[in-house]
């Protein structure tokens, strides 16, 4: 028989050949020298495979130095009461109150989504740009990309095409058939005799409008001006210093500025929040008035409900609806007319003219600050305990989810530097990145979901640091179960830091707590991706 | 011409027979008639008879993770979860096997599986398909390689093979499982298991290579 294999010999050596072949191959190997070499190369390959393996060049890590455990433990049992607890408080002390506030203003319950992405602003652009069609090829885009992420797992190639995807839609020209578009560094006008057919988003310095704009303008400017003449059929929705609104709005009025002041007729709602609001006397609004300001005034007439946070506010018109004020000095003056009931919550009585009409007599609750040491009360303890359910909640639903990432990250909070470093960028640079997604039409949705992200990145944080914390009190954990054990003790010491009682201390350590959490995460996500990469 | 091989019979399969003289004694590889009775004490819910079989295989299982997981932090949890897996396994284990090939089929799914989650197998579609060389390799050339490197280098190299190819050999040559047993956990042919190991080796001689070049 000729020369045997490499394959051969190696089934040979390891015992799998059938016994008349083995005997074949021994018997070959006696006479060829060849053979008897390369039997001889495999073997000793073999035994340095066994050698270089078997040996030990690395300890036991000491977090391994005994059997983990998987038993549950009874405060599991407590903790998912208190996490059930706070759930219910956060909804019904937090969110149940805000839904309600806003239903008053016309944002009821899940309008404020609505009015966002399907009938209000954002809406009349997309409509026009996402037909179906479109919608399909951008699902088939990002199955693509996400297919061609799985093949190609290099991390430039990762960051890359997630850089392009995200870029992608900034570069893009806007539909001119849904907005129009202006930037510039000086002042934007639409001139008395110019007619905007469609919506229009305008950035710089200043923007006037003396003409008309058929659809809904939208603004990122110092100062934005209406003027007397003109006209915007739509809504306005605007991020200035300075908002001044003297001409005709149809649709709403959205505003988020130092200074907003409205003297005109508004077709349906307004929502400020300012330092200074005022609505004023020549200002007739169709829906309601919904404004957060440090102090305002407001003579004009509002149709619906008016419902004021403010430190001081004057009202002097005729309310169609409920008039609601919460904050610390309320004056009625002598045209007030409030057709529904009328509510003050804060410090002092509210100053009320004598000729000031309401329907009924204006309901009002003193709520005193507080004087009494918090820490001695038991609502203070009981409120302690919810938060840290709600906070534990969510960090559970982490580590059940995705444990051995949240286990990683939490020991990546040990490297603070790199950590709260990428998290300063992170907190710095989501926003800047959703400002700028938010300029361009289509970056809309975008812009506005990443800073969603903000509320969970912070909750996430805060339960990541905690369970660092925690495994330096009570050593790493291994299984889920400890993993809740560190994230329990350790939130605890994160909400007992955070009730230091120096506004500055707490400011900076929210910060510093939310950057290191984040940092952590964003270095093990990173981290992983590269790892995945390098296999 | 070099030869030290003597026509004798094959050589593999030594596991079940004891540790091989000049090589450190591995812990799994000591007693196994006193780990039988703290085995059978653990399996009746002896907490410190579990601990004693933890603390006799742990470190052999960690590095076994560590042979076939790219980072030490994965080596690190999948070793506990490992070791929870096989306390609740505990009742199906036959006592009339050995524990350390049972722990070390076990051990060996858990890592397969961590990797295949990771996507990271996926040069087993084309392996297959590429051809092997089968033809008479030249073996002085592969003595010279292999006599030169030290267990560190052929450690380095082993860390710079693929997934698939270092999980064949590190369930072969350190843990010293079967053919059958690497076929099961890998989801493979018997048949193919060879050929699998054949083009590790490759690999491992290529990237000794490169190591040096």
């Amino acid at each position: 028989m000729g020369h045997s294999d490499e394959i051969t010999c190696l089934l040979y050596l390891e015992g799998q050949l059938e016994k008349s072949r083995a005997a074949e191959v021994a018997r070959h190997a006696e006479s060829c020298a060849e053979c008897r070499q390369l039997l001889s190369v495999l073997e000793s390959e073999t035994r340095a495979l066994q050698q270089a393996m078997g040996e030990e060049e690395e300890v036991l890590p000491a977090r391994l130095s005994r059997p983990a455990t998987s038993a549950p433990v009874p405060w599991a049992w407590a903790a998912a009461g208190l996490a059930t607890a706070g759930t219910y408080w956060f909804w019904t002390d937090w969110v149940g109150p805000w839904m309600a506030t806003f239903g008053q203003a016309g944002f009821g319950q899940f309008e404020i989504i609505r009015l966002l992405f399907f009938s209000g602003v954002f809406w009349e652009g997309w409509r026009e740009m996402l037909t179906l069609l479109e919608g399909m090829a951008g699902v088939l885009l990002v199955g693509g990309a996400a297919a061609l992420l799985r093949r190609m797992r290099r991390g430039a190639v990762t960051a890359g095409i997630l850089l392009t995807l995200l870029g992608g839609p900034l570069l893009l020209p806007p539909s001119t058939e849904a907005a129009e578009l202006r930037k510039g560094t000086a002042t934007i006008v639409v001139k008395a005799d110019e007619t905007v057919k469609t919506d229009l988003i305008a950035t710089g310095e200043s923007v006037l409008v003396e003409g008309t704009v058929e659809g809904d303008l939208i603004v990122f400017a110092k100062t934005v001006t209406v003027k007397e003449k003109g006209r915007v059929r739509g809504d306005i929705l605007g991020f200035a210093e300075r908002i001044v609104v003297r001409g005709t709005v149809d649709g709403d009025i959205r505003a988020f500025a130092k200074i907003v002041e409205v003297n005109n007729k508004v077709g349906k709602n307004v929502m400020a929040i300012a330092e200074n609001v005022e609505v004023g006397s020549e200002a007739q609004v169709g829906g309601s008035v919904l404004a957060g300001a440090a102090n305002g005034r407001m003579d004009g007439s509002v149709a619906r409900d008016v419902t004021l946070f403010a430190k001081e506010f004057r009202v002097d018109g005729p309310v169609g609806g409920d008039l609601w004020f919460g904050g610390a000095e309320l004056a009625l003056g002598p045209k007030t007319d409030v057709k529904g009931k009328a509510k003050y919550t804060g410090p002092k009585q509210p100053d009320v003219d004598g000729a000031a009409k309401l329907a009924s007599p204006i309901e009002v609750v003193i709520a005193k600050r507080e004087r009494r040491n918090k820490f001695l009360t038991w609502k203070f303890y009981l409120n302690q305990a919810l938060q840290w359910g709600a906070s534990f909640l969510f960090g559970a639903v982490f580590v059940l989810v995705l444990p051995a990432f949240w286990r990683e990250s939490a020991r990546t909070s040990g490297r603070y530097g790199p950590s709260l470093g990428v998290g300063v960028l992170a907190l710095v640079a989501l926003p800047i990145l959703a400002l700028l997604a938010c300029v361009t039409l289509v970056g809309v949705a975008l812009g506005v979901g990443a800073l969603l992200i903000y509320p969970v990145a912070a909750y996430t944080a805060q339960g990541v640091v905690g369970t660092w914390i925690g495994s330096r009190m009570l050593g790493e954990g291994n299984t889920v179960a400890e993993l809740l054990g560190r994230l329990a003790a350790g939130l605890v010491v994160v909400q007992a830091l955070d009730q230091v009682p120096f506004f500055a201390f707490f400011l900076l350590y929210s910060v510093a707590v939310f950057s290191w959490g984040i940092g952590a995460l964003a270095l093990t996500s990173y981290g992983r991706l590269r790892g995945e990469a390098a296999a | 011409m070099a030869s030290g091989w003597k026509p004798g019979g094959p050589t593999g399969g030594s596991r079940r027979e004891g540790g091989r003289a000049g090589e450190p004694l591995r812990p799994d590889k000591m007693s196994t008639a006193g780990t039988a009775d703290a085995i059978a004490r653990a399996k009746a819910g002896d907490v410190e008879a579990w601990g004693e079989v933890y603390r006799m295989h742990a470190a052999s299982i960690f590095r076994f993770c560590r042979r076939t997981l790219p980072a030490r932090e994965d080596a690190e949890d999948a070793t506990s979860e490992i070791f929870i897996k096989v306390k609740e396994k505990l009742g199906q284990y036959d006592a009339s096997r050995p524990f350390p090939a049972w722990l070390y089929k076990v051990a060996a799914n858990h890592c397969w599986d961590t990797l295949r989650r990771r996507r990271m197998r996926q040069d087993l579609e084309s392996a297959e398909a590429e051809g092997l060389h089968l033809e008479h390799p030249d073996a002085g050339q592969l003595e010279q390689l292999i006599s030169k490197r030290t267990s560190q280098q052929v450690r380095a190299a082993l860390e710079k093979l693929p997934p698939r190819a270092r999980m064949a050999l590190t369930m072969r040559y350190y843990a010293e499982m079967e053919y059958e047993e690497i076929a099961e956990a890998m989801g493979l042919r018997k048949g193919f298991v060879g050929v699998v190991l054949l083009r590790a080796r490759h690999q491992l001689r290529e990237a000794l290579e490169r190591g040096s070049g």
